[in-house]
């Protein structure tokens, strides 16, 4: 699947401002979602290029430079994390709705090891315990997020009548589709 | 060279990640100087940021109205109770008015300062949080413009919330003392000689410390306020005890403290600037 840069960067701006504003009303016992994550997870496995990637890289800096004593923290792990998600798209299957949950769940347990590691490492790291417990619920909340996205974007895909292998299924070769 | 050209996907994630070290590098090196273009950014972002929060804030005390349409009912006939019997304490505290006004002339006798002798306070709405947790870092918006910088003290209601890390024009990047690893200096309210150092604890938004004379006489529900020592104003409320240990590997009694401020929280905050 391909998607025009313009969606893609107005997808994140959308993400990111609504993450800094309105966001923490939705808090789940006191965690709420990190949307640039689910959108940069989303992305890389979603759709072929690497759009995924350098947007979670930009907005990673936007966040650091707005809410981090760091700068840099938050893009690196949002880069590796789109990294991690385009291997994975080698070995599951696109189409099949588990795969983005397990997809979600990596990202999110990686993005939470780097975050932690880094901070760690430069003495601003929180107690352990607390990162598991926090990293925990955002588990869960980021695997309802990506399902939401990943429902929501694949609606956006028009099926071309030559796109065979979409309705037979099995171990056949996932090829990217091109939207209009 | 010939590596370089064959593995060009991996060279480039490995330049990024190489460039993205050094930023982390010398952000922790020289934190809270951003540059021209970071300053660009944030001005930039500031500016989205403020109409969209207001707008989730109003969006959220209109739905919490119309939810919780009875309980409203209910707490406006209790602030109504609250109302008439502060009206009558009114009336006793217009008694005492000569009272107050004989220990003003005693305090200017004295040359006693308090915080809103040497401070002007400026209102700021919080307009952006890092959307994770708690309100660990977030952006208001008044700046330099406004006579906010680096290091102006955050209250609310009196009590502290932080300091400002980064200014820009007409926005400023707090940091929270849950969030602070630099050691804030504190004393008890109900005995001013105890002297204690706290930071945020990292987790569940509470502070961490330590009283400086091991054998200091501190009691859970103690108040504690800044010493005046360090970059904070003396006489700001910090917080209360919630717990008092002995540690006995490092030989200090430790302070859990909770914060006065609700961190989860936070729309309005009070910037206090020095005449």
């Amino acid at each position: 699947m391909a998607l025009k840069l313009r969606y893609a960067i107005a997808l994140f701006l959308f993400g990111f401002f609504l993450q800094s504003t309105v966001m923490h009303h939705f808090a789940i016992f006191g965690v709420s979602p990190n949307l640039v994550l689910c959108l940069t997870i989303v992305f890389s496995f979603l759709y072929e290029g690497y759009h995924g990637m350098v947007l979670g890289l930009i907005f990673g800096i936007i966040g650091d430079l707005c809410f981090s004593p760091l700068i840099g923290v938050s893009a690196m792990s949002c880069f590796l994390v789109a990294l991690m998600c385009l291997k994975l798209k080698q070995y599951l299957y696109v189409e099949n709705r588990f795969s983005i949950l397990i997809v979600s769940s990596a990202g999110t347990f990686c993005y939470g090891v780097l975050i932690w590691g880094i901070t760690t490492v430069f003495g601003l790291g929180v107690h352990l315990l607390f990162a598991l417990e926090f990293y925990a619920i955002l588990l869960l909340y980021h695997g309802v997020i990506t399902m939401l996205f990943y429902h929501l974007m694949k609606r956006s895909a028009i099926k071309h009548h030559s796109d065979h292998y979409m309705y037979k299924g099995g171990g056949q070769k996932m090829r990217g589709f091109n939207l209009r | 060279m010939n590596w370089i050209r064959e593995h060009k996907g991996t060279t480039t994630v490995l330049v990024v990640i190489l460039l993205l070290v050094v930023v982390i590098v010398l952000s922790h090196r020289y934190v809270g100087r951003s540059t021209f273009l970071g300053q660009g950014i944030e001005k930039l972002v500031t500016v989205v940021q403020q109409p969209l929060s207001l707008a989730g804030n109003g969006t959220k005390d209109g739905a919490r109205g119309i939810l919780q349409f009875r309980s409203v009912l209910k707490e406006n006939e209790e602030l109504n109770d609250q109302v008439a019997e502060l009206r009558r304490e009114l009336i006793k505290a217009r008694l005492t008015e000569e009272e107050l006004n004989e220990l003003r002339e005693l305090s200017d006798l004295l040359k006693y300062e308090t915080i809103t002798a040497e401070y002007d306070p400026l209102t700021a709405d919080v307009i952006a949080m890092d959307g994770s947790n708690w309100f660990n870092i977030f952006t208001i918006n008044v700046g330099s413009a406004e006579g906010v910088y680096r290091d102006a003290v955050i209250v609310k209601g009196g009590n502290l919330v932080g300091r400002v890390l980064e200014v820009g024009d007409h926005w400023a990047k707090v940091i929270s003392v849950i969030e602070e690893t630099n050691a804030v200096s504190f004393t008890v309210y109900q005995d001013m000689n105890l002297l204690g150092v706290l930071s945020g604890d990292g987790d569940s938004g509470k502070l961490k410390g330590y009283m400086i004379d091991p054998d200091a006489a501190i009691m859970e529900g103690h108040i504690l306020v800044t010493s005046g020592m360090g970059m904070y104003p003396s006489g700001i409320v910090i917080g209360n005890v919630s717990e008092v240990k002995w540690n006995s590997d490092t030989l200090l009694k430790t302070v859990s403290i909770e914060p006065a401020v609700y961190f989860k929280n936070l729309q309005k905050v009070t910037v206090l600037i020095k005449r």
